[in-house]
């Protein structure tokens, strides 16, 4: 049975903590105004920069850092809202309730990019999992890189997820595996 | 309008914001201890035609400027109109008495080991007789609002007959309250200012370098050298001030603001960055310095 898909008003309709988003690009994201006029709860800073846009999410800690470079456009729009929302509520849809326990054994810090595209149909799924690991976890910082926008030599499929300089998957991965790769580290 | 602006430089806006009752007048020692840095931070701030209001200058020295204050207390607002001024729009003194309380810095969470905002004489004393956390030399009490060092007293070891006058003037009879937090051995001192408007757009300017002494009043400021700073110290503190701005524009601010944070020595042998120590929602003495000339007053 196909479930129709909530409204995204609907969706981000709940109370809960503030939730700070700073972009830093040349113009305010008209985008993140919609968003931000659906969220009471979201706080917009702009920083007028000429380097690449880039956007860091901030939420109640504990949490890693959690930052987008490029736009946040296509099918990363969906991601974000995910993520912001989750920040507000503090509930992390994780796909496996094993994974919070991985992550609690973690001491010291991974630094997760996780390479997309804005049309690749499995970098939101991937992007997704990867976020929940930095919502999970401090030591868990996490960068959704637009692949078209910042190239890297290492990166010749999207989605590509890049952990401490080492490349860890291509192609879609699951929440739970990611997480082993990540709590693995190099 | 005329072509310069016209400033009041209130740099006892906290002891303004912070007095209780509708009027506020500088105590003559207050006073006296403001004329220097006025001269100091006016030849910083202002332009070559604004004009500097204070009580002194006659009823309508600046009629046809654009007013401007340090703080827009209901006192710089009357100086402005009294000199026929017409304040800059800015945010309410309701809004600038919430975000220049230390509570609220406090309530932001980057606090010092074991600071706490206490409300009771008995709580402050029991915290006092405490031991400090490892790496801290004592406990500062700090009023929620002051300026350049006034209303804080630190304590080493044994609380005294004046610390325990100090903290019971601080929280009774109408309990306004206390910050306590660990006394630091403070190495160098930093601030980053910034100027944010109500839509969320923020401007940052370089990380500055500030002096005090040892009362912790305000001596100078520079620009902090390359090395002052490692990378990730700087991405902390522009974290911070862009967090910062972000709480202030959810609490209705606008306008200039800095942060103040600050190096100290730490057990065992090494240093630790208080990435934010003070927030001034209004301009301070270093602001020109690491930012440069404050964007242009709107018109009312």
């Amino acid at each position: 049975m196909s479930r129709s898909p909530m409204p995204i008003e609907d969706y981000l309709r709940v109370g809960g903590d503030t939730v700070v988003v700073i972009e830093r690009a040349r113009e305010p994201s008209a985008l993140l105004a919609r968003i931000a006029g659906l969220a009471p709860w979201l706080t917009l800073i702009h920083v007028p920069d000429e380097g690449q846009a880039r956007l860091r999410a901030e939420g109640r800690r504990p949490h890693g850092e959690i930052t987008f470079m490029g736009p946040v456009e296509g099918r990363l729009v969906e991601v974000l809202v995910e993520l912001i929302r989750a920040l507000s509520t503090g509930q992390i849809p994780f796909d496996t309730p094993a994974t919070p326990g991985l992550l609690s054994g973690l001491a010291q810090k991974r630094f997760v990019g996780v390479h997309v595209t804005a049309s690749c149909p499995y970098c939101p799924t991937v992007a997704r999992a990867a976020l929940r690991l930095a919502l999970g976890s401090p030591f868990v910082d996490v960068a959704v890189i637009r692949a078209d926008h910042a190239p890297s030599p290492r990166v010749l499929a999207t989605p590509s997820v890049i952990v401490d300089g080492e490349l860890v998957a291509t192609g879609p991965v699951g929440e739970y595996a990611l997480a082993e790769r990540v709590v693995a580290g190099r | 309008m005329a072509a310069g602006h016209a400033w009041v430089l209130n740099l006892d806006a906290d002891l303004e914001l912070g007095a209780r009752g509708p009027s506020y007048t500088p105590a003559a020692r207050v006073v006296a201890q403001m004329g220097d840095w006025q001269r100091q931070l006016a030849a910083l701030l202002l332009g070559p035609e604004d004009v500097l209001i204070h009580e002194g200058r006659e009823a309508g020295a600046a009629r046809g400027c654009i007013g401007r204050a340090f703080c827009m207390t209901r006192r710089a607002r009357a100086l402005l109109e009294r000199a026929g001024a017409s304040p800059e729009p800015s945010p309410p003194v309701e809004v600038l008495a919430q975000v220049n309380d230390r509570a609220f810095a406090f309530a932001l969470g980057f606090n010092l080991p074991g600071a706490e905002l206490l409300f009771d004489a008995e709580a402050v004393a029991a915290k006092l007789a405490t031991p400090p956390p490892s790496g801290f030399l004592g406990w500062r009490m700090k009023r929620r609002f002051g300026m350049a060092g006034r209303g804080q007293r630190v304590v080493r070891g044994e609380v005294s007959e004046v610390d325990v006058r100090f903290l019971r003037a601080s929280v009774e009879p109408s309990g306004s309250g206390l910050v306590v937090e660990p006394e630091a051995d403070v190495e160098r001192e930093y601030g980053l200012h910034g100027y944010v408007e109500s839509s969320g757009s923020l401007r940052l300017g370089s990380v500055v370098v500030q002096h005090c002494d040892a009362r912790g009043q305000w001596s100078s400021t520079a620009r902090a050298a390359l090395e002052e700073l490692s990378r990730a110290e700087a991405d902390q503190l522009i974290a911070r001030a862009e967090l910062v701005a972000a709480a202030l524009v959810r609490a209705g601010y606008f306008g200039p603001f800095g942060i103040d944070a600050f190096r100290h020595r730490a057990a065992p042998g090494g240093t630790e960055l208080h990435s934010l120590s003070e927030i001034n929602a209004r301009y301070s003495m270093g602001f020109a310095v690491g930012f440069g000339r404050p964007p242009p007053p709107r018109s009312p």
